[in-house]
């Protein structure tokens, strides 16, 4: 079995990696999970937004397992990861991608490690946090989504977004112990 | 109990039947995500284009977090309990997750 951190290689690499891991198991429903070394898992997830509440489910139980972050925290972590899957869910629908969308989740070194990587057309991640105009302004209610990625990036401690027309890579990390005077 | 579509389905009708203050009750909630959101921000633009408004009820920090981080909460009336917004005719559903 492959530890996370090797497994951050090029695609290829990183399916083949899935298909010779021992210990992959075939979940529920077409969930493919396997563990990952130093405590944590693997989700290959179908495109498809009602498998969005398992990840967050499994990734919430694996922080809630294997680290110290806190209960509330974990509650960050639920919202964060859900937007976070939502998103690269919709990137396939959106442009017909039937591959699986994949979650890790590890825990290592003082923090929460969550990658979501999709292969959807990518996106501006800049140009999305300026699209909705302040909550003062009335033309506010006329944008009804788009508040993932503000959601994600005021949960997380830090967020990492590697998008491209090839797909999104999305890191999120939440440290277990924050310093003083953080959110 | 209702999830997020059928809230807005259950506004929507509520709308049609004349309905301009509604409340929608989060105690149950046990996690609210950006499509929730969306739902409520549809419900209260729906009402208010009509003169009307919208009542959450949220007693739940950490449901109410998520909607101050998308600074909603300045633009609408987040109460405690049903009881605090008792007197008002309201129509009222209670989505669930």
């Amino acid at each position: 079995m492959k530890p996370a951190s090797r497994r951050n290689d090029g695609r290829a690499d990183r399916r083949q990696n899935r298909a010779s891991a021992p210990n992959a198991l075939p979940g529920a429903a077409g969930a493919d999970i396997a563990n990952v070394e130093g405590g944590g898992i693997e989700i290959e997830i179908p495109a498809r937004t009602d498998y969005v509440s398992l990840v967050r489910l499994v990734v919430a139980e694996v922080a809630a397992l294997e680290s110290s972050l806190e209960p509330e925290r974990i509650d960050d972590l639920r919202v964060a990861v859900s937007e976070a899957a939502t998103n690269a869910v919709q990137a396939h629908i959106r442009s017909g991608c039937t591959h699986s969308v994949r979650v890790s989740c590890c825990c290592i070194d003082g923090a929460v490690s969550v990658r979501v990587d999709d292969e959807g057309p990518g996106f501006d991640a800049d140009s999305l946090m300026k699209a909705a105009p302040p909550v003062e302004n009335p033309a506010r209610l006329g944008h009804e989504s788009g508040m993932g990625l503000l959601l994600i990036r005021h949960l997380a401690d830090e967020v990492i977004i590697d998008s491209s027309s090839a797909g999104t890579k999305l890191r999120l990390l939440f440290r277990t112990s924050r310093p003083s005077g953080s959110r | 109990m209702v999830g997020a579509p059928e809230l807005r389905q259950a506004v929507v009708s509520a709308v049609a039947e004349g309905a301009r203050l509604v409340a929608v009750d989060l105690s149950d909630l046990d996690f609210l995500d950006s499509f929730g959101i969306g739902v409520i921000v549809g419900a209260l633009k729906r009402l208010r284009q009509r003169g009307g408004d919208l009542a959450v009820v949220c007693p739940s920090t950490r449901i109410r977090r998520v909607f101050e981080i998308c600074d909603l909460d300045k633009i609408l009336a987040l109460r405690q309990s049903v009881d605090s917004i008792a007197g008002t005719a309201l129509a009222s559903a209670r989505p669930e997750e």
